[in-house]
C-alpha cells in the first residue's frame, strides 16, 4: 500500500467533514439516510460525495471538475484479442518466428496454459498504416483502419491477473475479487443521468453466454444497489419485467397506479414517512420507463443507411446491434453503456478460438460496427462529449501456445497480462495518437506502461473526477475505482 | 385504530434550524461536559487525535515513532527527536503540548501548510487530561462491557421493561418523548414480520385484536411466544447470519459451478429454531470438526468457513485462491464476530484500532492448516443423511472408517519404519512423452529430476538393473517424490503430482518381459481427503500430492510375490500421471528416487489371511454401507495432519506472493488483555475465545445486529466497524446492558434476548412521525417512534406467496428454482440448469431462501430489492428505492401469480360482496381495516376494470394490495 496516497486522503478528512454532514442532514429520505450511514463509518471520506436529489439517487450531478466526457461506451471483447494480430506491429518478431523462446522471458512469469520452453510466434496477418496519424492496423480491420485519426491507442496497458475472471474484475472494477463496484456503478453514483426514463447505467452482451463473472462486471459492490448496471437486451423483455403482464393493457396498468398513488398518499398522510412520497415517484417513474425503455431499444426506426453502415440485423442479438443501441441511448441521455461481446480467447484449442480459425470471424464481426459507431456518433456531434473506450482483460504472448508441453495442431497464444492494448476516442481524448510502446516482440512496455489503475485515473479525469477524491467508504477504507495504489492520470492522452 | 402522536416538543425548535442532523448535536454533547468533569481519553482525547495526527502518527505511518494508536508509544515515551511525548501532569515537559501550541510554524502540529489548527477547545482538552495525570483508556469497544444500572425517567410509566428506560432517558435529554402504542393490528403485524418474516393471516389479527383488548401485555406476550415456536423463525432469522457467512449454492469465480452445501444452511435454520446457544453456535461453526467427540451436526457446522470463493477457471493457480480463502475467513470471522475492520491488517498496522500487521497472521495461523485448498470438487466433505434419524449411524460408520483405515496404516506404516531400506543406484528414467528426465548421483541413491518443460499425461518410466538391487529377493520398494524446489516449496508450494496407476515389469537380458503387480501399498500420511491415499489401482483412484506439494512424500509399493531378479534382469516402473491441474499444469513427477527392502515381513504383509487384509474387507463394508444411506453431502472443514502442517509466514506488504518471517498463531494484545488468551491455542479454542467470559466484542456485536433487524439501525449504527473509525453507540449503556444481559443472564440464547427487544414500548410503539421529527432523526435513531421499514428482499417475496395462500411451509432440502425471467439464465456451464417447477408445483413456493443462490447470477428480484450476491460477509443491507423494483412486484411471474391468486381467493370468498372481499384484501396485506376512503378507490379501480374485462379485475385490485407502501414496509 501506499503510504502517500492513504496520507492524501486523510488529509481531507477534517475539513470535509462539518459541511458534508450538514447537507447530509437533509436528505431524509432512504438514499440520505444511506449516505449518512455511510459517511459517518469512518470519521473520513476524503473528496466530495455525490449529493443526490433525496428523491431521486440518479439526479444529473456536476463532477468535481468540468469533465470532457459526458458519457462513456465502454466495448469490451471477452476473452482478450491479440494485440499481435490488430494493432502492436512487430516486424522483429517475425524473424523470430518457430524459434525457442529465450529464457528470460519465462523466468518468475505466470501462465495459464504455457508448459516450460515455447516457441515465439510471429504477426499472422499483415500490417499497414492508415490516416495522417499513420496508425498501425493489420487487415483484418478493413473499416476499423478509417478511423484511426479519430482514435488514441494505449500499447502498454497492464494489469497483474492472468485468468479471465480476475482479469475482467480488475478491468471494471479496479480488483480482482467479485464485490468492488464497476466503474459504471461509480459513474453513475457520481454523475447520476440525464434520462430518469431510462437506466443510467445500461449493459449489453452480444449475445450467448454470459461473462464467467457475470453480473459482477457491472455490479455496483458495496455502493448502493441502484448503480448497478442494468442489462438491456434486444429479444423478450429489453429490461426485465418492463412489460405489463399480458392481460393488462396500459390504460388499466395506469388506473391501478392512479389508486396506488392515491392510496399511497393517505398513508403519508397518517405516518409521514417521507419514504412513502420516494415510492410514489419510483412507481410513476416505472411506467414512465415501460414507454421509454422499448422506445429505444427498437432499432428497426432506424433508416436503412444507418443499418448499413453498422451492418445491423434488428432482432437479433449481435455486437452490431449493440453499437448501433449504444448510441442510441447515449443519444437518449443514458450515462454509461457497457457492451460486452465475446470469443476473444485465441489460444488455438480448438477452431472456434485459433488464430487462424474463429478469431478472424471475429474481427470481421467487431469492424464494421465499432468504425459505424465512431463516424455515427461523429456525424451527430457526439463523438466529443462521448468517451468510447475499447479493450480486452489482457494482451497475449508473443510466444505460441504449448498446451500440455507440445505443439498445437491451430495457432494460438496464451494469456499476457504485460501489455495489452486499447483506444479510446472522443470524449476530450486526444486524437490520433499512440501512447506507449511495447518491446520488439509485444511482450512488455518498453516505453510508458500504463497500469490499470492510471488507467481508470484517466477515464475519471475525463469524467470530471479526481480519482483520489472519489471514494466511498467501506470497511475501514476509503474505497476508490483506483485501489491503494499510487495512479495517475495520463495527461498526454488527454486533448 | 391509529393514535395520534403528539408534536408537543419541548425543544425550542426555532432556535435549531432543521438542517442540523443529530450527529452534530451528539458529538457537541458529547465533548462539552468534559471541560467541567475528569477527560476521558477515549471519549475526549481519541477523537481529536484520529481527526488530526493518527494520519501520520498512527499505525500506518509513525512519524517520529510516534503512534496515537498505542499508549507506549506516547506516554513516557521519547520519539526520535528525544523528547517525550506526554509526560503526565507537567505540561511544560510534554512536547505534545508544547507542538500543538507553539507559534513557531517549523514546530507546530499539526503542519499549518498542511492541515487546520486543533480549536482552542481541543488544546484545552489535550491540556487537561495532561494535567489529570494523562491516563490512557482504550477504545469502548475493546473495554468489557459492564452492567450499567437501569436509569429513571420521567416516562416511566410507559416503559415496559428496562430496555425502555434507557431509550427514555436519551429522549428526555432530547427533549422528546415517546410515541403512543401501535394499533394491535399493525403490531401483529410488525412482530409477526420482524420475527418469521411472514405476515399474519386474517383469523390470527381477528384473534389477537380480541385478546388485546382483553389484556394486552399477556397478548403481546403470547403472540410473541408462539411466533418463536413456528419454524418460520428460523427461517428468517438465518437470512441475517447467512449474508455474513456469504452463504451460495455456487463457487464464484470461473465457472461458478454448484456447490453442494445447503445442509449447512438447513443447519443454520435449525440452530435458530432449537434456540442453539449463541456461544455454542460459534464453536461450532469456526471449530466444531476439533470438539471432543464431534457428531455430525458439529462437522455441517463448519461449513460455515467453505463458503469462501473458489476459482475453477482453467488455467488457475489454486494456491492463490487457497490463501484467499484463508484472508477471507480471516476477514469475515472478525467482521462477523467483531465488527472490527481487521482487514486493514494484512498490510500494516491498523490505522486506528490497535491491531497490528503482525496480529494478523498470528491469526492466520489458525486457519492455514485445514485440509481444503480450492479444489473443484470442494474436499473434504462429509456425507449427511437425508434423514435426521440416520446421523449417528453415518457418524458412526464415518469413525468406523477413519478407525479402520488409520489401523491398516499403522501396521503398514510401522513395518515401513521398521524396514532396512536400501537407495537404489544405476536408474535410467525417461518419460512417454517431451518431458525429459536427468538423474544425478547421490551418496545414497540416484534421484531424478524433469529437464525443462513437463508435459501434460507424462509417465515416469525408470528402469533399474538388477546389480543394484544385490542378491536377495525383492519384497518392498519405496518411491520418493519430492518437490522441484524443496527448500522453496515449504512455504509457496509448487503444483503436487497424483499417480493414478503403476505398471511394472521385469525384462530380462532375452527379451522376455514378466508383468508383476502390487498386492499393496503404504501411503505416508493414513487420510488427507485433498491428498488422494486409496490404494492404486486400476478404478482411477491415484496417491499423490492433489493439488500442492510442499514436502517430500513416500509410497511403500509391495510386489505380490517377491521379486527373484536373474542376473542382466531390469525392473521397469511406469508410473502415470495422467491428471492436469485445471486443464493446465502437468501433476507429473518432477524429483524422486527409489528405496528397496528384502524384509520377508512384507512378503506376509497385505496376504490374505493378515490382519491388514481382514480390516481392509471391513473397511470397504463399512465404505458401501455409508454409501448406500441416501442423503447430501456437505464441505467440512478438517485439519490436515501434524507432519504435513503448512507454516505460517508474515506477508511483506500483504502480498502473498512475498513471504517475510515465519509467524505462530496468537490473538491480538489489544483484546488479549481484557478477553484473556487461551493457554494452548489452536482453532478450537480461538473459538472459544470469541465467546469468552469477557471478550468485549462479540456479545456487543451480536446484539446489536439484532437490534438493527428489528429497528433498522443498530445501537452501533455502523454494524460493520465498532473500531474507532466507526460511529459511536447512540445508546452506550444500552447496548452494554444488552450484551451482558445476552451473555450472562440468557446464557446466549437468541429467542430471550430478541423477546426482551420487541416486548419493548419501544418496539411497539406507533411508527407515525411528524415533518419535525423525520428533520430531527431522519433514520430513528432514538426511537421516539416505532420502526418503520421497507420489508426485505425475501420478505417481499415470502410475504405476496402467503397473502395469495401459495406458500410453501416445507422446510429445508436442496435449493429450488422458482420462476425467473426468461433470458437471465445463461450460466457458463450448459449442464447447469435451471429447472422451474409448473404451476401448482410445491417447489414453485417454497420460502426465498431455499432459492439457488448462483453469485455469477444473482436472483433479479432479490438483486433489485438489495439482497447481497453473497461473494462475502455482507454485514448489512443498504435499502434503495427504484422504479425497478416497482417492475418486479408489478410485472414478475411470481408477482403476477401471487396477484392472480389473491384476487382469486377474495373474489371466491366474497362473491356476493366485493367490498368486504376488498377490505379483508387491505387488512391482510397492512394489518389494519381499510377507512371509507380508501374502500371507495378501491372499490372505483374494480369497478371501473370489471367494465373493461371482468376476468382481471380482482387481479388488478389484487396487484395494487401487492404494491402499497403499507405493504412493502413493517
Amino acid at each position: 500500500m501506499n503510504l502517500e496516497t492513504l496520507l492524501d486522503e486523510a488529509r481531507l478528512r477534517s475539513l470535509k467533514r462539518q459541511t458534508r454532514r450538514q447537507f447530509l442532514s437533509q436528505c431524509t429520505t432512504g438514499l440520505g439516510a444511506m449516505f449518512l450511514a455511510g459517511q459517518a463509518q469512518a470519521a473520513s471520506g476524503g473528496g466530495s460525495m455525490p449529493h443526490h436529489d433525496p428523491s431521486n439517487p440518479l439526479s444529473a450531478l456536476e463532477p468535481h471538475f468540468p469533465g470532457k466526457a459526458k458519457r462513456v461506451i465502454y466495448l469490451h471483447m471477452i476473452g482478450a484479442p491479440s494485440q499481435l494480430e490488430l494493432f502492436d506491429y512487430k516486424p522483429d518478431l517475425q524473424q523470430l518466428d518457430g524459434q525457442a523462446c529465450p529464457q528470460s522471458f519465462l523466468e518468475g512469469k505466470n501462465f495459464a496454459f504455457i508448459q516450460g520452453t515455447p516457441n515465439m510466434l510471429g504477426p499472422q496477418f499483415p500490417f499497414q498504416q492508415y490516416g495522417d496519424s499513420g496508425a498501425w492496423v493489420s487487415d483484418r480491420l478493413p473499416h476499423f483502419s478509417e478511423v484511426v485519426d479519430d482514435v488514441s491507442f494505449i500499447k502498454t496497458l497492464q494489469t497483474d491477473q492472468f485468468n479471465h475472471g480476475p482479469a475482467q474484475l480488475m478491468v471494471h472494477s479496479g480488483q480482482p475479487r467479485i464485490g468492488h463496484p464497476s466503474i459504471g456503478a461509480w459513474t453513475t453514483w457520481g454523475l447520476g443521468t440525464e434520462n430518469a426514463d431510462l437506466p443510467g447505467f445500461v449493459v449489453l452482451l452480444s449475445g450467448g453466454r454470459i461473462p464467467r463473472v457475470g453480473k459482477a462486471l457491472w455490479g455496483s459492490g458495496f455502493l448502493p444497489s441502484v448503480y448497478q448496471g442494468v442489462q438491456c437486451r434486444s429479444f423478450g423483455d429489453p429490461v426485465l419485467n418492463v412489460a405489463n403482464p399480458e392481460a393488462i393493457t396500459r390504460d388499466v396498468r395506469r388506473s391501478a397506479l392512479d389508486t396506488l398513488k392515491n392510496l399511497n398518499e393517505q398513508t403519508h398522510e397518517d405516518f409521514g414517512d417521507p419514504e412513502t412520497l420516494t415510492r410514489i415517484a419510483q412507481y410513476e417513474m416505472a411506467f414512465r420507463m415501460q414507454m421509454a425503455v422499448p422506445d429505444a431499444m427498437d432499432i428497426e426506426k432506424e433508416p436503412s443507411h444507418v443499418h448499413e453502415l453498422y451492418g445491423t440485423e434488428p432482432g437479433k442479438e449481435s455486437f452490431a446491434n449493440n453499437c448501433l443501441l449504444a448510441r442510441r441511448l447515449v443519444e437518449r441521455g443514458v450515462r454509461y453503456v457497457q457492451l460486452f461481446d465475446w470469443g476473444w480467447d485465441s489460444h488455438g484449442a480448438g477452431m472456434a478460438e485459433a488464430l487462424n480459425g474463429g478469431f478472424q470471424d471475429k474481427c470481421r464481426e467487431v469492424d464494421q460496427p465499432m468504425a459505424a459507431l465512431i463516424k455515427d456518433l461523429k456525424a451527430r456531434g457526439l463523438l466529443e462529449d462521448t468517451l468510447v473506450v475499447w479493450s480486452g482483460e489482457f494482451g497475449r504472448t508473443p510466444m505460441r501456445e504449448n498446451r500440455g508441453g507440445v505443439e498445437m495442431k491451430l495457432v494460438g497464444r496464451d494469456h499476457n497480462p504485460g501489455a495489452f492494448t486499447s483506444w479510446m476516442a472522443g470524449g476530450g481524448v486526444k486524437p490520433g495518437i499512440t501512447y506507449g510502446e511495447t518491446d520488439e516482440v509485444g511482450y512488455s512496455p518498453a516505453v510508458n506502461p500504463v497500469p490499470l489503475e492510471d488507467y481508470h485515473a484517466t477515464m475519471l479525469h475525463l469524467l470530471g473526477y479526481e480519482h483520489k477524491k472519489f471514494n466511498f467508504p467501506f470497511q475501514g477504507l476509503n474505497r476508490r475505482l483506483t485501489g491503494v495504489k499510487d495512479a495517475r492520470v495520463i495527461h498526454d492522452l488527454i486533448a | 385504530m391509529l393514535s395520534i402522536h403528539p408534536s408537543n416538543f419541548h425543544l425550542k425548535m426555532t432556535s435549531i434550524p432543521r438542517v442540523i442532523p443529530i450527529l452534530v448535536v451528539v458529538v457537541s454533547v458529547a465533548l462539552s461536559p468534559a471541560l467541567f468533569g475528569q477527560v476521558d481519553f477515549a471519549r475526549d482525547i481519541r477523537p481529536i487525535l484520529n481527526a488530526n495526527c493518527t494520519e501520520c502518527h498512527g499505525g500506518v505511518k509513525a512519524a517520529g515513532n510516534v503512534s496515537f494508536v498505542y499508549e507506549d508509544r506516547v506516554v513516557n515515551f521519547n520519539g526520535k527527536s528525544d523528547y517525550t511525548v506526554v509526560v503526565p501532569g507537567s505540561l511544560e515537559e510534554s512536547e505534545l503540548f508544547f507542538r500543538i501550541t507553539t507559534d513557531d510554524e517549523d514546530d507546530r502540529m499539526p503542519p499549518p501548510d498542511e492541515h487546520e489548527s486543533l480549536s482552542s477547545e481541543e488544546i484545552d482538552l489535550i491540556k487537561q487530561w495532561i494535567e489529570e495525570g494523562a491516563k490512557w483508556s482504550e477504545h469502548w469497544a475493546f473495554e468489557r462491557p459492564r452492567k450499567p444500572p437501569v436509569p429513571e425517567t420521567a416516562f416511566d410509566d410507559q416503559a415496559q421493561g428496562d430496555l425502555d428506560h434507557f431509550l427514555f432517558r436519551r429522549l428526555e435529554e432530547e427533549r422528546l418523548e415517546p410515541s403512543p402504542l401501535e394499533s394491535p393490528g399493525r403490531l401483529l403485524r410488525r412482530l409477526s414480520l420482524s420475527l418469521t418474516g411472514l405476515p399474519p393471516e386474517l383469523l390470527e389479527l381477528e384473534i389477537f385484536e380480541r385478546d388485546y383488548a382483553r389484556d394486552p401485555q399477556q397478548a403481546v406476550e403470547d403472540a410473541v411466544d408462539d411466533l418463536m415456536s413456528r419454524p418460520a423463525f428460523g427461517e428468517r432469522w438465518a437470512t441475517m447470519w447467512l449474508d455474513l457467512v456469504r452463504y451460495a449454492d455456487s463457487g464464484g469465480l470461473g465457472q461458478d459451478q454448484k456447490r453442494t452445501i445447503w445442509a449447512y444452511r438447513d443447519w443454520v435454520v435449525k440452530a435458530f429454531n432449537d434456540d442453539l446457544p449463541f456461544d455454542q453456535f460459534t464453536i461450532k461453526q469456526l471449530a466444531g470438526d476439533l470438539l471432543p467427540k464431534p457428531s455430525l451436526e458439529d462437522l455441517i457446522a463448519t461449513a460455515c468457513q467453505r463458503n469462501t470463493q473458489t476459482n475453477d477457471e482453467g488455467g488457475t493457480d489454486d494456491e492463490v485462491f487457497r490463501v484467499e480463502a484463508v484472508v477471507d475467513r480471516i476477514n469475515t470471522t472478525w467482521q462477523t464476530w467483531g465488527s472490527v475492520t481487521f482487514a486493514c491488517a494484512q498490510c500494516h498496522d491498523h490505522p486506528y484500532d490497535p491491531l497490528r500487521n503482525a496480529d494478523y497472521y498470528s491469526f492466520m495461523d489458525f486457519y492455514n492448516n485445514t485440509a481444503d485448498s480450492d479444489l473443484q470438487k470442494d474436499e473434504p466433505f462429509v456425507k449427511v443423511p437425508k434423514d435426521r434419524d440416520r446421523y449417528e449411524e453415518a457418524m458412526a460408520l464415518r469413525d468406523q472408517i477413519l478407525n479402520l483405515k488409520e489401523g491398516i496404516w499403522d501396521r503398514g506404516i510401522s513395518l515401513r519404519d521398521k524396514t532396512k531400506w536400501q537407495g537404489l543406484k544405476q536408474l535410467s528414467v525417461k518419460a512417454n512423452n517431451n518431458t525429459e528426465y536427468e538423474v544425478v548421483e547421490k551418496p545414497i541413491h540416484d534421484e531424478f529430476q524433469t529437464v525443462g518443460t513437463v508435459a501434460t499425461k507424462t509417465h515416469t518410466i525408470i528402469e533399474v538393473p538388477q546389480t543394484s538391487f544385490g542378491e536377495k529377493p525383492v519384497t518392498a520398494l519405496q518411491l520418493t517424490v519430492l518437490p522441484f524446489d524443496p527448500e522453496n516449496s515449504v512455504h509457496s508450494p509448487e503444483w503436487g503430482f497424483l499417480i493414478d496407476d503403476v505398471v511394472a515389469k521385469v525384462m530380462g537380458e532375452d527379451g522376455s518381459v514378466t508383468d508383476f503387480c502390487f498386492k499393496w501399498s503404504v501411503p505416508d500420511v493414513p487420510y488427507l481427503p485433498t491428498e488422494p491415499m486409496k490404494l492404486i489401482g486400476k478404478n482411477g483412484a491415484g496417491w499423490g500430492a492433489d493439488s500442492r506439494i510442499h514436502y517430500a512424500r513416500k509410497l511403500v509399493l509391495v510386489p505380490e510375490q517377491p521379486l527373484e531378479l536373474k542376473t542382466g534382469d531390469t525392473v521397469s516402473l511406469h508410473i502415470h500421471c495422467n491428471k492436469t491441474g485445471h486443464g493446465s499444469h502437468p501433476m507429473a513427477i518432477q524429483r524422486g528416487n527409489l528405496a528397496t527392502s528384502s524384509d520377508k515381513r512384507w512378503t506376509r504383509f497385505g496376504g490374505w489371511k493378515s490382519k491388514e487384509y481382514r480390516l481392509q474387507r471391513e473397511m470397504i463394508q463399512a465404505v458401501d454401507r455409508l454409501n448406500d444411506i441416501p442423503g447430501t453431502t456437505v464441505p467440512i472443514m478438517a485439519n490436515r495432519p501434524e507432519e504435513l502442517a503448512r507454516p505460517t509466514h508474515v506477508f511483506e506488504r500483504g502480498n502473498a506472493m512475498e513471504k517475510g518471517d515465519q509467524i505462530f498463531a496468537a490473538l491480538p494484545d489489544s483484546l488479549t488483555k481484557v478477553a484473556r488468551a487461551p493457554k494452548s491455542l489452536d482453532r478450537l479454542s480461538m473459538a472459544e475465545w470469541w465467546v469468552s467470559d469477557n471478550h468485549p466484542l462479540t456479545s456487543r456485536v451480536f446484539v446489536n445486529r439484532l437490534w438493527e433487524q428489528l429497528f433498522g439501525v443498530g445501537i452501533v449504527p455502523t454494524l460493520e466497524d465498532f473500531g474507532s473509525s466507526g460511529e459511536k453507540p447512540t445508546h452506550p449503556e444500552l447496548l452494554d446492558y444488552l450484551a451482558v444481559r445476552f451473555q450472562k443472564n440468557h446464557n446466549w440464547s437468541v429467542k430471550a434476548v430478541l423477546r426482551e427487544m420487541v416486548l419493548s414500548h419501544a418496539f411497539q410503539q406507533s411508527s407515525r412521525v411528524t415533518p419535525d421529527l423525520v428533520a430531527l432523526d431522519p433514520d430513528n435513531r432514538l426511537l421516539a417512534r416505532g420502526p418503520r421499514l421497507r420489508l426485505t428482499a425475501e420478505m417481499v417475496r415470502d410475504q405476496s406467496l402467503a397473502v395469495s395462500g401459495l406458500l410453501s411451509s416445507r422446510l429445508g432440502g436442496p435449493p429450488v428454482h422458482p420462476p425467473l425471467p426468461e433470458g437471465v439464465w445463461r450460466p457458463f456451464l450448459s449442464r447447469d440448469l435451471w429447472e422451474t417447477p409448473e404451476r401448482g408445483e410445491e417447489d414453485r413456493y417454497r420460502r426465498s431462501i431455499y432459492t439457488y443462490i448462483k453469485r455469477s447470477i444473482p436472483f433479479p428480484s432479490f438483486a433489485s430489492f438489495d439482497a447481497p450476491s453473497r461473494e462475502f460477509c455482507t454485514p448489512r443491507r443498504l435499502t434503495s428505492n427504484t422504479p425497478l423494483q416497482a417492475l418486479v412486484t408489478l410485472n414478475d411471474e411470481t408477482f403476477v401469480e401471487c396477484a392472480e391468486e389473491l384476487g382469486r381467493k377474495l373474489e371466491s370468498s366474497f362473491s356476493d360482496a366485493p367490498e368486504l372481499g376488498l377490505s379483508q384484501g387491505y387488512r391482510l396485506v397492512t394489518g389494519r381495516a381499510a377507512n371509507e376512503a380508501r374502500l371507495e378507490a378501491l372499490t372505483q379501480l374494480y369497478e371501473e376494470v370489471n367494465m373493461k374485462s371482468s376476468e382481471t379485475a380482482w387481479t388488478v385490485v389484487a396487484q395494487v394490495l401487492l404494491n402499497l407502501d403499507e405493504t412493502l414496509t413493517f
